[in-house]
């Protein structure tokens, strides 16, 4: 190679070496500072190119300054008697006149006057820089440009999926270059997909398909309503690449839909499994219609949100009673101090941990006053501890409503149950993963008391043969005690779990009742393992079912009516108790 | 025992039965004030006096005119039907505003001497509507027929809205019977009645709504709810709802069908006890969550309302509440007669068997579950006609009168009351309902406490209910009475009396 070509081509290279390093080498201080103070300065075509040049030098102090410009923070100093315009900043300090020192752009360091004393300044007493629409949009575009080298992957990610819907394919040369830097598996997905988008936008039909492949290869939802508009594109060979790639994007969101059905489905079905071990417990073991099992749940959830307030600001009821004693007014009320402690602190966030065992205690305790109060006159007649307990259910209704207030309350969930982590577009919640694990560990708690202690073998004695377990001396009274408390306590956790999930209110009992009743009798009364199945089927059932018919309602109808359906074919349930017994 | 209660529930019932059906109506008829388009004795005439409205009176009555009824007034073609009805309205809207007395107003008429006497009494609500009906009457008495005043004790004053109301309990107690046959005598406790009592009303009230033809808001010929989701002609199936028999054969067929289908399935196979009452609580359940939707065309959650006119009478008038309370109390009787009569056949002697004990009676040969969908049939057509009634004189059907809490407070109803009777469920409706209206005014805050309350106390104290209670009382002293006294001679050791264990009732 002859000399000149030589050094033509090192020419080359250097003039093309800042492009191809364009995100990452940095430039000193001073030149950046040089740049920026050219741009403020130009106007019009020039200012524009400056700006997208400004692009290709990251820092932050570039990104801070076009911050400021865009808020108009960024002022003109004209130097008396005609001399150079000055960008300058303003300090944020004030002196005791309320004026604050100017920061030269160019140099960093102070506005000075000829003797070199730093000038004190208003805002009012400068001009800011020219703001137009142009100018924004331009500053937009370069800041989101930046955003692409932002150590935070989340920024990036984002930034790379903004960029890939602005149609502009001047991006692509930028987004290229960082995607061969990148290291990071989700935005490496992100700068792909934002290249097939820009690469749709392309008068060219190779890249279009080429575009459209990559989108499908990558199942990029957001791409979806585009893909379909090139679908009736004029192009056959591109209509049909788009009209494939939305099929398989659509089978894709399919699938996640699935998944994520039967996830929601199984959460539901966990906090009615546990609302329905409790009710199958006391339906099965004792014969006695727990209608007010709904507002146990209801004292669980209550509970969580009393120690929530607890641990903020304290909570206070009182409650007016209608008629006077001897003029008197009367009423009562409660006032417990809050702890004020912060959100975010590791103390607020573990309230959830004191509420559990809180709220299963007090459901228990009222599960054990109903008992001795209402219950134990009627443990053989089943229609009557039916109305009874709705009897209980309306007094305790109105109570919470007197106490608590008609409305729901809210409840702030602690930090570690918000939130969610996405595995292939599918949203695991993270309170329901919580109440899922949390259900299992119920369900083994619950079969090990029944099957590995003294009292869970008193239960399944009196279960079996009441009359004949007093006989052989099993403290009948004691154990069904027990047992309405354990019941009531087991929909107090559920309650707990719901107000995280679900609303709280005086009434928010009387769906579920419905609805676990209704697995009791699925499951096969007093059988913990039918009720298992069954309350997680009728949970799934009752999700895929609402997906099929895109409403809740219409999901709701068939489940019952296949319930009662399927009562006649099984009319004791899937595990009926097998016994002797002709009412059995 | 029975006999004599028989007896004496005989009494009771004839008694109630005259109370209900002839001395309410009657006192409500004579404390009503209202007009009626009978009143209007020479309706041409009195339009012209009211159109030339050269004196006071005539002024304020034809500012009180609707701007339809003014220009029909004032039109010559108007028929004197049309005008008559007119005026009938716009009367009756006068008398029930403040006192129209005003010395000015009434300068150039002459009023009676009973008007003077109850002007001088400064009368309040139902009386103040009287004396304006006395001054309108005494202003035009050359065109009207007058009415004549009857002054009547506070307690036996029966106004308008208590005759609504009383028809409104005796709708319940139809259908607190119709839980009770089911029951108090069948043994089968259903929590789903309310859904055959609302079918039944909405049965009538598509009837009902097709009446009120295009005086809707939107004044068109369908119901306001369909024109408000976008429907611009009426759907096929409201089509036959225009005629009165279709629809009283659809408030019988549709919950009959429902009652007939579900307790088919349901008996055969068995279901009993608690079992069957979780059932119809969730098809009752069900049923609400389907109403609730508007897209079956069946008003969604507003239901039906703003009824106008029912066979040509405007169920707005307090004469057409009359007799619709007179129906209602009517069909009580009847309701009540055919179910005693039932009680009395062996048909009811199968049924109190089928409760006492059903598998003895399937091991004497009975088909049980056929006479149990009978009675499960039967008791829904009886719902269902309690919930025909109950529509017009509330003015409104929605989804939550399925509820189950509706069902169950009916339930509650029948065992306050006392099941097991005929009687009983009656009174329980009615007691109930009554301490409602009351304690909803007085305390409101406290009323689902006292309901709950009073609950727990009959289920466990008072297993009879109210009808019972008497009985209840006289056991109780009878127990006290023959108690043994402590010896007073020698401490002999005395035998504690065994007591026997009694078998658990079912």
């Amino acid at each position: 190679m002859s000399r000149i070509s030589l050094i033509a081509l090192l020419c080359l290279g250097w003039l093309a070496s800042p492009l191809a390093n364009a995100a990452d080498q940095p430039d000193d201080e001073a030149s950046i500072r040089q740049r920026l103070v050219h741009t403020i300065l130009a106007s019009g075509d020039e200012q524009q190119k400056s700006l997208n040049d400004l692009a290709d030098h990251p820092s932050k102090l570039v990104n801070a300054t076009l911050l400021a410009w865009t808020k108009s923070e960024i002022f003109i100093y004209e130097t008396p008697n005609d001399g150079p315009k000055v960008p300058v900043t303003i300090e944020e300090q004030q002196n005791a006149d309320g004026k604050s020192h100017a920061i030269r752009l160019d140099t960093g360091k102070p506005l000075t006057d000829d003797k070199g004393a730093p000038l004190s300044f208003d805002t009012n007493d400068l001009n800011p820089v020219d703001t137009e629409m142009r100018t924004m949009s331009a500053i937009g575009q370069v800041l989101d440009a930046l955003a692409l080298a932002d150590p935070n992957a989340t920024i990036r990610s984002d930034a790379a999926a903004k960029l890939g819907k602005s149609r502009k394919p001047q991006y692509i040369p930028i987004i290229q270059a960082r995607l061969d830097k990148e290291k990071d598996g989700k935005v490496k997905k992100a700068l792909r997909i934002a290249l097939a988008n820009l690469n749709l936008n392309n008068p060219d039909p190779v890249v279009k398909i080429k575009g459209i492949n990559e989108l499908s290869h990558l199942s990029a939802i957001g791409s979806l309503d585009d893909l379909r508009k090139l679908g009736s594109d004029a192009n056959p060979e591109v209509a049909t690449a788009a009209k494939a790639a939305v099929k398989s994007i659509e089978g894709y969101i399919q699938v996640v839909n699935f998944f994520g059905t039967i996830f929601r489905g199984m959460s539901l079905g966990s906090i009615l499994l546990v609302v329905s071990l409790g009710l199958a417990i006391t339906f099965g073991l004792m014969g006695i219609i727990n209608m007010a099992h709904g507002e146990m749940i209801a004292i669980g959830a209550y509970t969580s949100y009393v120690v929530e307030n607890v641990f903020t600001s304290g909570f206070t009821f009182h409650v007016n009673l209608p008629f006077s004693f001897f003029g008197k007014p009367m009423g009562f009320g409660l006032a417990i101090p809050g702890m004020h402690t912060v959100p975010g602190t590791p103390f607020y966030e573990s309230y959830f941990l004191f509420v559990i065992p809180l709220a299963f205690i007090m459901s228990a305790l009222a599960g054990l006053v109903l008992e001795r109060a209402v219950i134990q006159f009627l443990y053989r007649r089943p229609l009557e501890s039916l109305l009874a307990t709705w009897g209980v259910s309306l007094c305790m209704q109105q109570s919470f409503r007197l106490v608590f207030g008609a409305n729901n309350v809210q409840i702030n969930s602690p930090r570690w149950l918000t939130g969610n982590f996405t595995f292939f577009d599918i949203i695991f919640g993270y309170n329901r993963i919580f109440v899922i694990s949390f259900a299992i560990l119920i369900v083994i708690g619950t079969w090990l008391l029944l099957t590995k202690t003294p009292l869970g073998l008193l239960i399944r004695a009196v279960m079996q043969n009441r009359d004949m377990a007093a006989c052989m001396g099993v403290p009948t009274q004691r154990v069904n005690m027990l047992t309405f408390a354990f019941g009531s306590g087991l929909a107090g956790l559920a309650g707990a779990f719901l107000s995280q999930i679900g609303n709280v209110g005086p009434s928010m009992g009387q769906p579920l009742i419905v609805d676990s009743f209704m697995i009791v009798v699925v499951g096969g009364v007093g059988n913990i393992v039918g009720t298992i199945y069954a309350s997680l089927g009728y949970g799934t059932a009752d999700q895929v079912l609402q997906q099929v018919f895109n409403s809740p309602v219409v999901g709701k109808i068939t489940v019952l009516i296949a319930i009662i359906l399927f009562l006649q074919w099984k009319p004791g349930g899937l595990f009926p108790t097998r016994s002797r017994s002709l009412e059995g | 025992m029975r006999r004599k209660l028989t007896s004496f529930e005989a009494w009771g019932v004839l008694v109630f039965a005259v109370l209900a059906i002839v001395v309410l109506p009657f006192l409500n008829l004579i404390m009503d004030a209202s007009y009626s388009v009978a009143n209007f004795t020479d309706a041409p005439g009195l339009v012209a006096k009211l159109k030339a409205h050269s004196d006071p009176l005539s002024d304020f009555v034809w500012q009180q005119l609707s701007p339809d009824g003014q220009k029909d007034l004032a039109a010559p073609e108007t028929t004197p039907e049309r005008q008559k009805i007119i005026l009938n309205e716009t009367f009756n809207k006068i008398i029930l505003t403040n006192l129209i007395y005003d010395d000015a107003r009434f300068a150039g008429v002459t009023l009676s001497p009973e008007t003077l006497k109850l002007k001088s009494e400064h009368p309040d609500n139902e009386n103040l509507k009287w004396l304006n009906r006395l001054l309108m009457d005494d202003g035009y008495a050359q065109y009207l027929k007058k009415a004549h005043y009857t002054s009547l004790p506070n307690f036996l004053q029966v106004s308008n809205f208590s005759i609504n109301l009383y028809g409104k309990y005796l709708c319940y107690a139809i259908l607190a019977i119709s839980v009770d046959i089911l029951w108090g005598y069948t043994g089968l406790l259903s929590l789903g009645q309310c859904l055959f009592f609302s079918l039944g009303g909405y049965m009538i009230g598509m009837y009902l709504m097709r009446m009120i033809g295009t005086l809707g808001v939107y004044k068109l010929p369908i119901p306001d709810f369909l024109v408000f989701l976008g429907w611009h002609n009426l759907p096929d199936f409201w089509k036959p709802f225009s005629s009165f028999p279709f629809a009283v054969v659809m408030v019988l067929m549709l919950p009959g069908l429902l009652s007939l289908v579900f307790g088919f399935l349901a008996f055969r196979s068995r279901i009993r006890g608690v079992y069957f009452s979780i059932l119809t609580q969730a098809l009752t359940y069900a049923a609400m969550l389907l109403f609730f939707r508007n897209n079956i065309l069946m008003g969604g959650n507003n239901g039906f309302t703003d009824y106008k006119f029912m066979l040509g009478y405007d169920v707005r008038l307090p004469s057409t509440q009359r007799g619709l309370y007179i129906c209602t109390a009517v069909t009580l009787l009847l309701v009540y007669l055919l179910c005693k009569w039932l009680t009395t056949t062996k048909f009811g002697k199968i049924q109190r068997a089928i409760r006492d004990s059903e598998n003895r009676l399937l091991f004497s040969g009975y088909a049980t579950a056929n006479y149990k969908l009978f009675i499960f049939v039967l008791s829904s057509l009886i719902a269902a006609v309690a919930g025909m009634l109950y529509t017009p004189q509330v003015g409104i059907i929605n989804p939550s009168e399925m509820s189950p809490a509706k069902s169950i407070e009916a339930v509650v109803w029948v065992a306050i009351g006392g099941r097991g009777t005929l009687v009983g469920p009656v009174i329980g409706a009615i007691f109930v309902n009554a301490l409602k209206s009351w304690a909803t005014r007085a305390y409101p805050d406290l009323w689902l406490i006292i309901l709950g309350l009073l609950f727990i106390l009959v289920v466990l104290f008072m297993p009879k209910g109210l009808v019972g209670l008497f009985s209840q009382v006289r056991d109780l002293l009878k127990k006290k009475k023959i108690a043994p006294e402590p010896s007073k001679s020698e401490p002999v050791a005395i035998a504690k009396p065994t007591t026997t264990t009694t078998l658990p009732p079912q």
